[in-house]
């Protein structure tokens, strides 16, 4: 069987399907911030996928998947530096203790 | 691979104008240096970051002026067509200086009343400046991108400063989760947009004559907008902005609602008026939903609201579903009045913004509307400037919320789409709802006697500062547009 655009793109889709469903059921921040990163992986298999099918002259797609890691690095970062801020004040990082303020 | 790589270099020109890159590198060098020097300074020297961090944003809007006046018509695409510098995206990055810029001068004394390290505040300030004009100015889907990251990470940061306060990591952690989501759906949806026409230039997209595959670039363009939905809080995506504009320190929450809404605005008038014209007629159907819900939703909340700073944010969100409408209407004028709009709600926005600060920094006090009983008789000339702010925010004749919003609806009038004039009606009938929650501040400050001997206000430089320029702001928009005209001649295409 042949490889085709179609698949990796259906590869993509699952993980950021698995990703969104994880964003919006997990209860622990540290959790969350994991399935946000697959998001962000799943997007990087979209963009270098469609490189090697649509533009197989071109580096475009490669280099804004570099672009989106660098990003998800410093989201990370970002991310954590408040999870940690969060456990030191509220001692706990699930979420539901976090609603003081009514949605 | 290896040849293709050679032949992209050989065909590489940067073309680069450092002149016309003057505001960025002003604002990103100022950022860099204020974060060296500040842990450097001690005690009341620490005040010298706060002045360059002012200095900086004015020498920035004089180098936007000069290059204004001396290339009116200026169309320049540098760093390899990846950087579009033309008078558009040069109004909008005057627009966010000037958010910026109020920002600084109310914050200095209210830090200090919080007692927040105001180091990195001025830093993280100029960081998020420099990621909205990046916003304003990107050619190219990645640039766009970037800058959003760049502004989105500090703000993250920023909600969260005051770092003792339960409220503002509550704030920050679910604007970091929302935010990270977002940008989830916007890279996915670049992705596809990228898939579709092989380009990730805004203007090759456009001009991609054989789009390779339909459903890709309608996946596309349907993921871009649930993830700049979420950045300029539009109504099934606003779920975040009332807590986060509640938790925050109220000198951030000023800074979110005016310069990031603008710039995540500017994004939105880059990718579906530019890069998505194919798909207009479809864009058109989705967004008159996406404005008249956010308009509905956001004053029927807003009237419910027992403190002002929520009040506010609720607000911030129904004026977003105005400036929707000049998406929805598509064309030059539309983009032009979208961008008076957020002129306009800038500094009127922040002018309320300030006197809700100068409430606040009392002992004793918050954002509460029982909080400004008894604040009109003892100061009626602060009361009177709250008034006009109020009345601009609701949108009556000789004040600047008036003209945006006329500019708006007479863009969207123009026309002569059935639907476009149903949407205006519904504006005008919610404009008329809000005018109820605006006045109640009004009634509440002349009216309400305060429960308890009333707290005197501090009057600092750097607050008057704000309210003159925020006050002459809102009344030149309002009462002599005509000095503005020269935004009428700048449309987006």
């Amino acid at each position: 069987m042949q490889v085709e655009l179609i698949h990796f793109l259906c590869l993509a889709a699952i993980l950021f399907g698995i990703g969104l469903y994880g964003v919006l059921t997990r209860r622990n921040a540290i959790g969350i911030l994991m399935c946000v990163e697959l998001m962000f992986n799943a997007v990087n298999i979209n963009f270098i996928s469609f490189a090697k099918f649509i533009t197989p002259d071109k580096i475009i797609g490669q280099v804004f998947a570099v672009f989106v890691i660098v990003i998800a690095a410093a989201e990370a970062t970002v991310g954590l530096a408040i999870v940690i801020l969060i456990y030191r004040n509220f001692k706990d990082v699930f979420i539901d203790k976090m609603n003081i303020m009514k949605w | 691979m290896q040849e293709s790589v050679k032949t992209i270099l050989e065909n590489f020109s940067l073309n680069i104008d450092l002149v016309t890159l003057m505001p960025e590198i002003i604002i990103c060098g100022m950022a860099l240096l204020t974060m060296i020097l500040e842990p450097f300074l001690k005690g009341d020297s620490r005040k010298v970051v706060m002045h360059l961090t002012w200095l900086s944003i004015v020498a920035a809007l004089i180098s936007i002026y000069s290059i204004w006046t001396s290339q009116p018509n200026l169309q320049s695409l540098q760093f390899a067509d990846a950087y579009r510098i033309d008078s558009y995206s040069l109004l909008f990055k005057a627009v966010f200086l000037i958010g910026s810029l109020l920002t600084v001068f109310i914050s200095s004394n209210f830090l200090k009343f919080k007692n927040v390290p105001d180091g990195e505040f001025y830093s993280l300030i100029l960081f998020a400046t420099f990621g909205m004009m990046n916003m304003a100015s990107a050619g190219d889907l990645i640039v766009l991108f970037i800058g959003l990251e760049i502004m989105s990470l500090c703000l993250y940061v920023l909600a969260g400063i005051l770092r003792r306060s339960v409220y503002a990591n509550e704030a920050s952690l679910k604007y970091f989760l929302m935010g990270a989501f977002a940008s989830g759906f916007l890279m996915f949806g670049i992705a596809f947009i990228y898939g579709a026409t092989g380009t990730t230039s805004i203007v090759d997209v456009i001009q991609s004559s054989e789009i390779l595959s339909n459903t890709y670039l309608i996946i596309g363009a349907a993921m871009v907008m649930i993830g700049l939905g979420f950045k300029v809080g539009a109504v099934p995506f606003h779920m975040w902005i009332p807590d986060v504009y509640t938790g925050s320190i109220t000198n951030v929450t000023a800074f979110m609602s005016a310069g990031p809404k603008a710039a995540a605005f500017a994004a939105f008038f880059q990718v579906f008026i530019v890069a998505l014209r194919p798909l207009q007629s479809e864009i058109e159907v989705v967004l008159w939903i996406l404005s008249a819900l956010t308009m509905t939703l956001g004053n029927i909340l807003a009237i419910t609201q027992n403190d002002v700073k929520r009040m506010l944010a609720y607000s911030s969100i129904s004026h977003a579903g105005y400036v929707l409408i000049a998406l929805v209407a598509f064309t030059p004028a539309a983009t032009t009045a979208g961008l008076y709009y957020l002129l306009c709600y800038t500094v009127m926005n922040i002018g309320a913004f300030t006197v809700l600060i100068m409430v606040e920094a009392r002992e004793n006090s918050d954002t509460n509307f029982s909080s400004f009983a008894g604040m009109g008789r003892r100061y009626p000339f602060l009361g009177i400037l709250l008034t006009i702010f109020m009345i601009s925010l609701a949108g009556f004749p000789p004040t600047a919320g008036f003209m945006g919003k006329f500019l708006v609806f007479k863009s969207a009038i123009d026309t002569g789409s059935t639907s476009l004039i149903v949407l205006v009606v519904l504006a005008v009938v919610n404009s008329l709802v809000s005018v109820y929650y605006y006045l109640r501040v009004v009634v509440v400050m002349f009216m309400v006697e305060p429960e308890l001997e009333y707290r005197p206000i501090n009057f600092a430089t750097g607050i008057i500062a704000a309210l003159v320029i925020s006050m002459g702001g809102t009344l030149l928009l309002g009462i002599y547009p005509q000095i503005f005209a020269f935004f009428l001649n700048t449309a987006l295409i």
